[in-house]
């Protein structure tokens, strides 16, 4: 048996925070990420993702607040998309929005922002 | 039990009319609706019937969801119905099972009605590794989103100077006027960024040696019952419902995006060609070869963000023309082939307009010289094909 993780090592992920954009039908079918912005940090851009979902770590919330903007497109027809602030080391989840069907080459895209307090 | 010819019509008419752009705007259910995803998820929509002619394709070259297609002959009309089950499924890709097609086809001419299932190798499909590797060099190229992220920045950075001078309020006022303005022509600066970077995909996934391949293998019914046998007319003889099978195998080449070219051979190990009581089974062999070509492309490739529906479908809208060249042989003693003829060529200049995805239409002329046991002939008879693919098309 292994030795307990010392806590030092923990301590990042006890303030891990996870936003999350997932699809379905989410097997093998690709999702361009255009962008990702959390308060006004750029997470990700330009990127595909293949199967659903797709993780990306976000920054220290400001205020306890995150503002999440983005632009994504599925490269194949999907039926639904979901975008979700989360935080494993407790499981809680905020919810940023959500969308019907999408088409390949269809934008989903929120310029203005969405604010969720920080899970 | 057999399908009424009438049915099948009235099905395909409501599938013609799903498949309107006008329909799918908007998807049955709502909006909402989380059930299963009736478009295609695979390349490029090519024309779902095949060219009609001596020895025809059995699943044509559609890899859409659903596509249905009436094609109208000097003889009657062929209604036909593809589909993708597969395709609905929230289950990984798996070459060759996940694009198997089941098609339906009735033929008013022949009373025929035809079960196929195909089996194809598709290195068109979006779903596959070398999509995947495309489209990640296409994000690279385009940069859609760092773009829109670095102009976001010069909206806030330019509009920053705005309102020197004036007083806080209005210096807020013309900063907020001009980030929305900047903000917006972003917006569509992306919008048109990604519309471009999804029709480059469509040229990059067609444009390759590898072809696709497929199998396919077709049972052939024609209408049970009895009928007056024309050598004692007063007496019923059974109709012969069992048409026998047919095995294919296809490759599609598109080297070049404007260009397709459909390659097959196929064997019938025992066919009819006719219900009518006492005709008899034969073996045939046969195979084909058709060459079609974009001639008149709707497509402005300069501004490519105008034509969503390319980057959707990969459908290049414009005119094409095509030649199909087709043969069979009857393997069997002669006396047992359709109508004495002991082999058939044929071939069939055609003209396809494709408008969109959900609507193409062909216009052909199948041309067959034939040599039967009691003399050579040739026939002419021009056709013509309306088909349509539920697609994002």
């Amino acid at each position: 048996m292994t030795d307990p993780i010392p806590n030092s090592l923990l301590a990042d992920i006890a303030t891990l925070r996870q936003v999350v954009l997932t699809w379905s039908p989410g097997k093998s079918r690709p999702v361009t990420i255009l962008y990702i912005r959390c308060n006004d940090a750029l997470v990700t851009h330009d990127k595909l993702v293949t199967d659903s979902p797709a993780i990306f770590r976000l920054p220290e919330p400001r205020n306890g607040q995150y503002t999440l903007t983005w632009a994504v497109s599925p490269e194949v027809a999907v039926s639904g998309m979901a975008l979700v602030v989360l935080r494993p080391s407790t499981g809680a989840r905020a919810d940023v929005d959500l969308t019907g069907p999408k088409d390949r080459g269809d934008l989903w895209s929120d310029s203005q922002g969405a604010t969720v307090n920080a899970p | 039990m057999l399908p009424d010819e009438r049915s099948i019509a009235v099905l395909l008419a409501a599938v013609l009319l799903a498949a309107s752009p006008a329909a799918a705007a908007e998807p049955a259910g709502g909006a909402a609706a989380a059930g299963p995803v009736q478009r295609t998820d695979a390349a490029s929509p090519a024309f779902p019937a095949p060219v009609i002619g001596v020895d025809e394709l059995i699943a044509g070259t559609s890899v859409a969801f659903l596509s249905a297609a009436i094609t109208t002959k000097s003889s009657g009309t062929e209604f036909r119905v593809s589909s993708v089950p597969l395709a609905a499924f929230d289950a990984g890709y798996v070459p060759v099972v996940s694009e198997a097609a089941l098609v339906v086809s009735t033929d008013t001419s022949s009373s025929l009605t035809r079960l196929a299932a195909s089996f194809p190798y598709n290195p068109f499909s979006f779903r596959t590794r070398r999509a995947a590797r495309i489209i990640e060099r296409s994000n690279e190229a385009f940069q859609c989103g760092k773009r829109f992220d670095d102009a976001t920045r010069a909206c806030k950075h330019t509009c920053a100077a705005f309102g020197a001078g004036a007083n806080a309020d209005q210096a807020k006022a013309l900063q907020e006027t001009c980030i929305s303005q900047c903000q917006r022509s972003a917006e569509r600066e992306l919008n048109a960024c990604n519309t471009r970077r999804f029709a480059s995909e469509w040229r990059a996934m067609n444009d390759s040696w590898i072809p696709a391949a497929s199998v396919s293998a077709s049972a052939d019914f024609y209408p049970y019952g009895t009928a007056a046998s024309p050598p004692a007319p007063a007496t019923p003889a059974h109709l012969e419902w069992w048409g026998g099978m047919t095995f294919q195998a296809s490759f599609t080449f598109r080297k070049v995006e404007r260009w397709q070219t459909d390659l097959w051979g196929s064997f019938r190990p025992q066919w009819r060609s006719s219900g009518a009581a006492g005709s008899a089974m034969a073996r045939y062999a046969g195979g084909g070869a058709s060459v079609s070509y974009l001639a008149w492309s709707f497509l402005d490739r300069d501004h490519l963000e105008r034509h969503p529906d390319y980057a959707k479908t990969g459908v290049l809208p414009g005119a094409a023309l095509g030649a199909s060249l087709q043969g069979s042989w009857c393997l069997t003693d002669d006396s047992r082939c359709a109508d004495g003829r002991t082999r058939q060529v044929s071939l069939t200049p055609y003209l396809d307009v494709r408008i969109t995805s959900q609507l193409q239409v062909r216009l052909g002329v199948p041309i067959s010289w034939y040599h039967s046991v009691a003399k050579d002939g040739a026939e002419a008879a021009p056709t013509l094909s309306i088909a349509s693919t539920v697609a994002p098309p």
